[in-house]
């Protein structure tokens, strides 16, 4: 698999793992995790320490996530994110979309 | 080349009509001086006045008043009344008493030739039920008047197939022999002079309210069937030339399944109009849309699935009968409830829609299939889901063979070969068209054709098929004014501009307009052009626009590997593919960024053309990637938003595939055009200094 997803709940706090890359041809492997989010989640955690890749289309599908959270009123949190993978949330203006959103960058 | 006038059988003809008239002149009467006037006065009138008919010819009725006065004075009267009105009808035709003899009095023969057969029937039956004789004798006259104008046909104007509407032109002739039916009885016999002058007054006036009725409301119902299929025509050279003429064949389509059907016979020709125009709301869709191979953007599609709606709206301002307009609404909608728009299922969705679908249905597969029986198979594999089954069932595979035939002339696309310089009869030049297929450079030129009753002149020097002027000449023909159409065909376009000279004579005028064409053509790299230098300076010089692929092709320097793109699992694979390049190669670069912006061309290629391919490229400064694809690519209005603008995507995306690529290379080089997009991106080798630097990306 070039995608492997895993969730992992606890209390009101659920860390979705990301494993691999995360592009054009993966990207519809998350949809069905941000789904299954419980209605009381109040924290949403990407742990990237595992993510190969990432390009914009993957980007895209967090930010899916992001308004999910807008939507149903939780905060997203970024863990282990690499040197690279930090220059290309900042290209391409994620953690200003972060901002907006939740009004900080956790 | 002019037509040969003076032949034996118009000879014959001519001599006919004259011997009548002097033999009429010599037998002539005065007592029936007073009846003969009026009659002769009514006739002239409805000669010059004629009465319209569904197949568009004109039916003349002062046939009516000849036959009065042979079965009520004889045949002398009669045939003087015939010359008379013969030349009553050259002349008000021509619009002058200079009268060309040999038509003229090849008419009158005609007539006497008519008049003398009637003369004949009349002495049979006149002892029969006055209508019953009546109805014989203007039958006959009818039926001999068509047979002596068929060989005229032939023999005047060289027609090559004469009696081909022959089943038509019988069923017409029930009008004129019904008319001289009620009038003749009525006017046979007078009790007196004043009641006479009455009757014939009071017949005449109805006959007025009739032809002035008919002339509007056939005008008004060729006009309507003319400019849908005018309209077809335009809007289907916009779609694609191989489509061209498929509204018009599924309307034939149409026209013969209708029968199968049994479909009621009054609401036929509606529900064939509606065939014809199905498509109709595709025009008003931008073109390139149905040009465009790769997914169609969401507003793209949105408005193709919104075609059938807006082709009711534009049909119903054209024909203005509802019911049978809401059949286009529903044409995409299938038997099993999966179409659109609003997912009908079976017998939901209206009869005439369901009808449509399947005539729409087989001339796809006419079009695809030579065979006969793989187009039933394949219409029956479809009867459940997409067609209607009940009806596909009715259908046989002679039905299908008998179909196939009456469009076997319109389903051949022709290709045309070199036409040499010709002289006609006059040894007069005649305008030379060298149409070559493969010819690009083709300088615009004109020529003359004419049309005279049903013939055309010159035509063998036409470029393109001649029949594809029989709807311009029939419009110019029926409004008698000048009317201009566009015809298009193999890549040329031509402008042709109809005048009438007369009613049965309309002279054409064909203009190659093919380099005007050529030339917005040109006009469109110009703007090309100029993008180049818009998009250069506002990126800062990252980012170059050519208009020519060979820039682009120049400066790439030796090819290292390559790889086809195709589906979404090949994006990973092509990252995978540079990245054993990179290693393997040993070339001091940032292989992440690398990876990154060639994952953003790449995607970009799958949204939007069907597939393409990567090549990687070297020169002694610098790594090229090249990607490419074969798409319909970006239409010339997106160029300067989708590449300089951040955030801008027309399909759902982030919209900074560009920014990015700019961002993440050394250089980013962009063509696009109808044959595809190709992307090229520069990554210049760190030097030593650099390899100290931060790796910030700019």
């Amino acid at each position: 698999m070039d995608l492997v997803v895993t969730q992992e709940k606890y209390d009101l706090t659920t860390i979705i793992k990301i494993k691999g890359i995360l592009d054009i041809s993966t990207t519809s492997l998350i949809d069905p995790h941000l789904k299954e989010l419980d209605d009381n989640v109040e924290k949403l955690v990407f742990d990237f320490s595992e993510l190969e890749f990432i390009d914009s289309t993957g980007i895209g599908s967090i930010i899916n996530a992001i308004h999910l959270s807008q939507e149903k009123g939780f905060k997203i949190k970024f863990i282990n994110v690499s040197e690279e993978t930090d220059q290309i949330f900042d290209i391409l203006g994620l953690y200003q979309i972060l901002k907006a959103v939740q009004g900080e960058v956790v | 080349m002019r037509m040969k006038h003076l032949n034996t059988y118009t000879a014959v003809l001519c001599s006919m009509g004259v011997t009548g008239f002097l033999y009429g002149l010599f037998q002539f009467d005065k007592f029936y001086t007073f009846i003969f006037a009026i009659s002769l006065f009514v006739i002239l009138i409805l000669e010059i006045l004629p009465v319209r008919l569904p197949s568009g010819d004109k039916y003349v009725s002062g046939s009516v008043g000849f036959l009065f006065l042979l079965v009520d004075g004889g045949f002398a009267y009669s045939a003087i009344a015939s010359v008379i009105a013969s030349y009553a009808y050259f002349a008000k035709g021509l619009r002058s008493w200079k009268v060309p003899l040999t038509p003229f009095l090849s008419t009158a023969g005609m007539y006497i030739g008519g008049l003398l057969s009637s003369l004949l029937i009349w002495e049979v039956t006149n002892s029969f039920p006055i209508i019953l004789s009546v109805v014989l004798v203007a039958w006959t006259f009818e039926i001999v008047n068509i047979v002596l104008l068929e060989f005229i046909h032939k023999f005047v104007f060289g027609a090559k197939k004469i009696f081909t509407k022959i089943e038509e032109q019988l069923k017409e002739t029930f009008i004129p022999v019904l008319i001289s039916a009620i009038v003749i009885p009525k006017w046979y016999n007078p009790d007196g002079y004043i009641e006479f002058l009455y009757d014939m007054l009071y017949t005449l006036f109805f006959f007025l309210l009739i032809i002035f009725f008919s002339q509007q409301f056939f005008r008004q119902l060729e006009a309507r069937k003319l400019t849908s299929k005018a309209f077809t025509n335009v809007l289907e050279s916009r779609i694609a030339l191989e489509k061209s003429g498929h509204g018009n064949r599924v309307g034939i389509i149409c026209e013969i399944l209708l029968d199968e059907w049994r479909y009621p016979k009054r609401k036929k020709q509606d529900l064939i109009q509606c065939a014809i125009v199905h498509d109709i709301g595709k025009s008003l869709l931008p073109s390139y849309i149905f040009r465009k191979r790769g997914a169609l953007t969401i507003s793209e599609e949105k408005e193709y699935n919104t075609h059938s709606e807006i082709g009711v709206e534009l049909l119903t301002a054209i024909f203005p009968k509802n019911k049978i307009t809401e059949s286009i609404l529903y044409h995409h909608e299938k038997w099993d409830g999966s179409g659109f728009p609003k997912g009908l299922k079976g017998e939901e969705i209206p009869l005439e829609a369901r009808i449509i679908a399947i005539c729409n249905e087989l001339d796809h597969l006419f079009v695809k299939y030579n065979d006969n029986e793989t187009v039933m198979e394949l219409l029956e594999e479809k009867a459940g889901t997409l067609l209607d089954p009940k009806l596909v069932g009715v259908l046989t595979i002679e039905t299908i063979t008998n179909v196939r035939e009456e469009l076997s002339d319109l389903l051949e696309i022709p290709v045309y070969e070199k036409q040499e310089q010709e002289k006609n009869v006059k040894g007069q030049k005649v305008a030379k068209l060298s149409v070559h297929y493969e010819a690009k450079s083709h300088i615009g030129e004109s020529l003359v054709i004419t049309w005279e009753n049903g013939v055309y002149y010159q035509a063998d020097v036409l470029p393109f098929r001649v029949n594809l002027l029989d709807e311009l000449v029939s419009m110019v023909k029926m409004r008698q004014s000048k009317i201009s159409e566009t015809i298009q065909e193999g890549g040329f376009y031509w402008e042709v501009h109809g005048y009438p000279m007369n009613t049965d004579k309309i002279f054409l005028f064909v203009h190659d307009m093919s380099s005007m064409i050529a030339y917005r053509e040109r006009l469109e790299t110009k703007i090309l052009e100029s993008y180049e230098n818009v998009i250069h300076t506002l990126s800062d010089g990252k980012i170059s626009f050519y208009a020519e692929k060979e820039k682009i092709e120049q400066s790439l320097g030796q090819l290292q590997d390559q790889m086809k793109i195709t589906t979404t699992a090949d994006i990973p694979k092509s990252r995978a593919f540079l990245d054993v390049y990179l290693k393997e190669s040993n070339l001091e670069l940032q292989p992440m960024k690398i990876l990154l912006a060639v994952s953003e061309a790449t995607t970009n290629l799958l949204k939007h053309a069907t597939g393409g391919e990567i090549f990687i490229y070297r020169t002694i400064e610098k790594l090229q990637i090249l990607i490419s694809d074969k798409g319909s690519g970006i239409p010339l209005h997106e160029i300067p938003k989708t590449i300089l603008v951040s955030g801008y995507s027309t399909k759902k995306s982030l919209g900074k595939g560009f920014q990015l690529m700019k961002g993440l290379s050394n250089g980013v080089h962009v063509h696009t055009s109808s044959k595809g997009t190709c992307i090229l991106l520069d990554f210049l080798y760190k030097t030593e200094e650099e390899s100290g630097k931060e790796k910030t990306i700019s």
